[in-house]
């Protein structure tokens, strides 16, 4: 039996996705996707992200490359997994995001204190997420538990490009970014 | 005279290995040896034909070189399977296994003068058909009418409560009169399908022949009540008669599953358009995907081996479909002159026992009418199996089922959320719809995603999904898996 890392539900040997939310079961190593490059596997962020073949052929370029602009009229959300409630991103083109705790001086402009974010291990100001020329990008703000893009660790305090659908791993917490 | 077979005679699937070939041999050569059948004539050169079999097949260099000689296991048409795993794990739980069939028309299929059409249009003229539905269907018509083929044959029939033959058996010419009548037809009435059906259904089989593509086509923006029972039985007639009948509902209102169920049972397919001015565009694909038919009624009769058992089949080209298991009838659909047929099918194989060196998914025949051959027919028998022990160096599955599992997941997602609400499960299946919508949100279908996530909040309110988000999910998630994407199933 393979055990859903996202569901726990139980899916026989030699099934490639589960049949309860959807996720992906298996690991490709030939095929194109965001876990390629780092195979270590982060114990937080379970959420696989496959992109269609048109988005291009090679893995090592795809997140770089490929993703379309934003439009200009377009609204960034953040989607809070798994409860699915949207955060809309305004008026500002760059956003930090974290968590609010007591006497905290410099607040977040995302908090995510109402998701359970301290149980999850998301530190006070843990990454921040830019918008330049139609471009997303985010930034680990040196958190303790680490950020991730489709389960891939990022290098804190360096910009690393995102689009949207990613899904977006602060310590425990995900989130996935959504345009509307 | 077709060259000898040494895998038939054998009886041995293509990928068969040393051992399995050995142990076939000595069993044939043991029923077949001289000794035991004195004066059996037919023994003994069967007898020559084992030896002539092993001698080839146990000799790696020559059976590769006769592999490669080796025609398509059914006449006239190029056939693949590919599997999920080369090699199934020898272990004591059941496992899934996935197989695709490809069957593809061969080349020279292609300057063929395509089959004659022998069509029925049945409209929907209720009420709620009037204004633009009515005008589009009207247009699409006159405009079918003179793209047919000096050999194609269209009737029309309308129905409200009662039935109307507008056009029986039409063939190409006469348009004025014809156009005249066409528009004439008025709505009006309530939606009595079966009364529609069976009108279309008689035309249809006046005019049938193993020459043509006999096919109903039924256009309906509504539900019917109380005849979905009598409609189903007369597309179990149809498919008897390899009459096909699609369905394509207009609108929110229209009853999916009925449709459904009328394609699946005949090998037709069902279409969804929201707005009138996406009938035309329907239609002409349709009509177009039946004229490029090289083969219909393609079917594979099978009995469940001892070892596995099919848990779905899928349709994935050239349109989508889930297939439903008839007795042990697969209908599969049609192989387009320039395209592929492939059906994707899902298996629990059961634990295997010890020492046990194959499992057999499913044996049996695959059948299909070509309308272009002298005799029609073609039958062939169809095994699906796999070896089972050591697997080697882990490689990925296949690229292709990879992806089409990725999408058919989101569709039975989107069928289990229907089936959480018919028992009133309302949070599992909120839950699954957040789950889809994520799902589709990473492979970069938004506007699904956000039809998904309001019908996920409508749920709460009202537990139950709108007719229209329903409808936009169900064939949303399926038309994710066609090779050009149709454009209309997004709000
Ligand atoms: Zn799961």
């Amino acid at each position: 039996m393979i055990t859903c890392p996202q569901c726990k539900h139980q899916e026989p040997e030699g099934a490639f996705f589960c049949s309860e939310c959807g996720a992906r079961l298996i690991r490709l190593n030939g095929l194109q996707t965001h876990s390629i490059q780092h195979p270590e596997k982060p114990q937080t962020a379970e959420w696989e992200v496959e992109r269609r073949p048109a988005t291009g052929t090679d893995p090592l370029k795809a997140a770089s490359v490929v993703p379309e602009k934003i439009p200009e009229d377009a609204t960034i959300y953040l989607r809070v997994l798994p409860s699915g409630e949207f955060i809309p991103l305004q008026g500002q083109t760059e956003f930090t995001i974290g968590r609010t705790s007591k006497g905290q001086s410099i607040l977040p402009d995302v908090d995510l204190s109402p998701f359970d974010a301290y149980a999850k291990g998301v530190s006070r100001l843990h990454a921040a997420l830019r918008l330049e020329n139609g471009e997303l990008s985010l930034m680990d703000l040196g958190s303790v538990n680490g950020t991730y893009i489709n389960k891939t660790k990022i290098p804190p305090n360096m910009y690393r490009r995102v689009q949207p659908g990613d899904i977006i791993s602060l310590g425990k917490l995900s989130i996935q970014i959504t345009l509307e | 005279m077709t060259p000898q077979d040494y895998y038939q005679t054998l009886g041995l699937p293509r990928d068969a290995t040393a051992d399995e070939i050995r142990t076939a041999y000595r069993e044939a050569a043991r029923r077949l040896h001289p000794d035991l059948n004195p004066g059996d004539k037919e023994a003994a050169e069967q007898f020559l034909l084992v030896q002539r079999a092993y001698e080839i097949l146990s000799d790696a260099a020559a059976r590769a070189k006769y592999d490669a000689t080796l025609p398509s296991e059914i006449e006239n048409v190029d056939f693949e399977v590919v599997y999920s795993r080369p090699v199934l794990p020898a272990i004591s739980e059941a496992q899934l296994v996935y197989a695709l069939l490809t069957f593809t028309a061969p080349p020279a299929a292609r300057n063929l003068p395509p089959p004659p059409l022998n069509l029925c249009l049945v409209i929907d003229r209720s009420t709620s058909m009037g204004g633009r539905r009515m005008d589009v269907v009207k247009s699409t018509t006159i405009e079918l009418l003179r793209q047919l083929k000096p050999e194609d044959r269209l009737s029309i029939v309308t129905f409200s409560d009662r039935a109307e033959v507008i056009l029986s058996g039409a063939q190409a010419g006469h348009f004025q009169q014809i156009a005249s009548d066409i528009h004439m037809m008025r709505a009006g009435g309530g939606t009595e399908i079966y009364r529609g059906l069976e009108a279309g259904y008689k035309e249809v089989l006046r005019y049938a022949t193993p020459k043509h593509i006999n096919h109903i086509i039924l256009i309906t923006d509504g539900r019917t009540y109380g005849d979905e029972e009598r409609s189903i039985l007369l597309a179990h007639q149809a498919r008897q008669h390899n009459i096909g009948i699609s369905g394509l509902g207009i609108g929110d209102e229209w009853n999916d599953v009925f449709l459904d169920k009328l394609a699946t049972t005949t090998g037709g397919s069902t279409m969804f358009v929201e707005h009138s001015e996406r009938i035309k565009s329907f239609l002409d694909e349709k009509f177009s995907a039946l004229s490029q038919a090289y083969a219909h009624q393609v079917k594979y009769q099978y009995s469940g081996g001892h070892g596995a058992q099919l848990q779905y089949a899928f349709r994935l080209r050239p349109d989508v479909m889930p297939i439903e298991q008839e007795g042990n009838t697969l209908l599969l659909g049609q192989i387009p002159v320039d395209g592929s047929l492939q059906v994707l099918m899902e298996f629990l194989v059961h634990p295997t026992a010890q020492g046990q060196q194959r499992v057999y998914l499913a044996q049996g025949q695959v059948s299909m009418e070509i309308p272009l051959r002298p005799d029609p027919q073609v039958v062939a028998p169809l095994r699906l199996s796999r070896k089972i022990g050591e697997s080697g160096p882990i490689t990925d599955p296949p690229k292709n089922i990879v992806q089409a599992l990725s999408q058919i997941t989101l569709y039975r997602l989107q069928h289990r959320v229907q089936e959480d609400i018919a028992s009133g499960n309302i949070e599992d299946a909120t839950r699954r719809l957040q789950n889809l919508a994520t799902h589709l949100l990473a492979q970069g279908q938004s506007q699904l995603a956000r039809t998904v996530l309001k019908e996920a909040n409508q749920l709460q309110h009202t537990q139950a999904l709108s007719a229209k988000g329903q409808k936009h999910i169900k064939y949303g998630t399926r038309s994710l898996l066609l090779p050009a994407r149709i454009e209309d199933s997004t709000p």
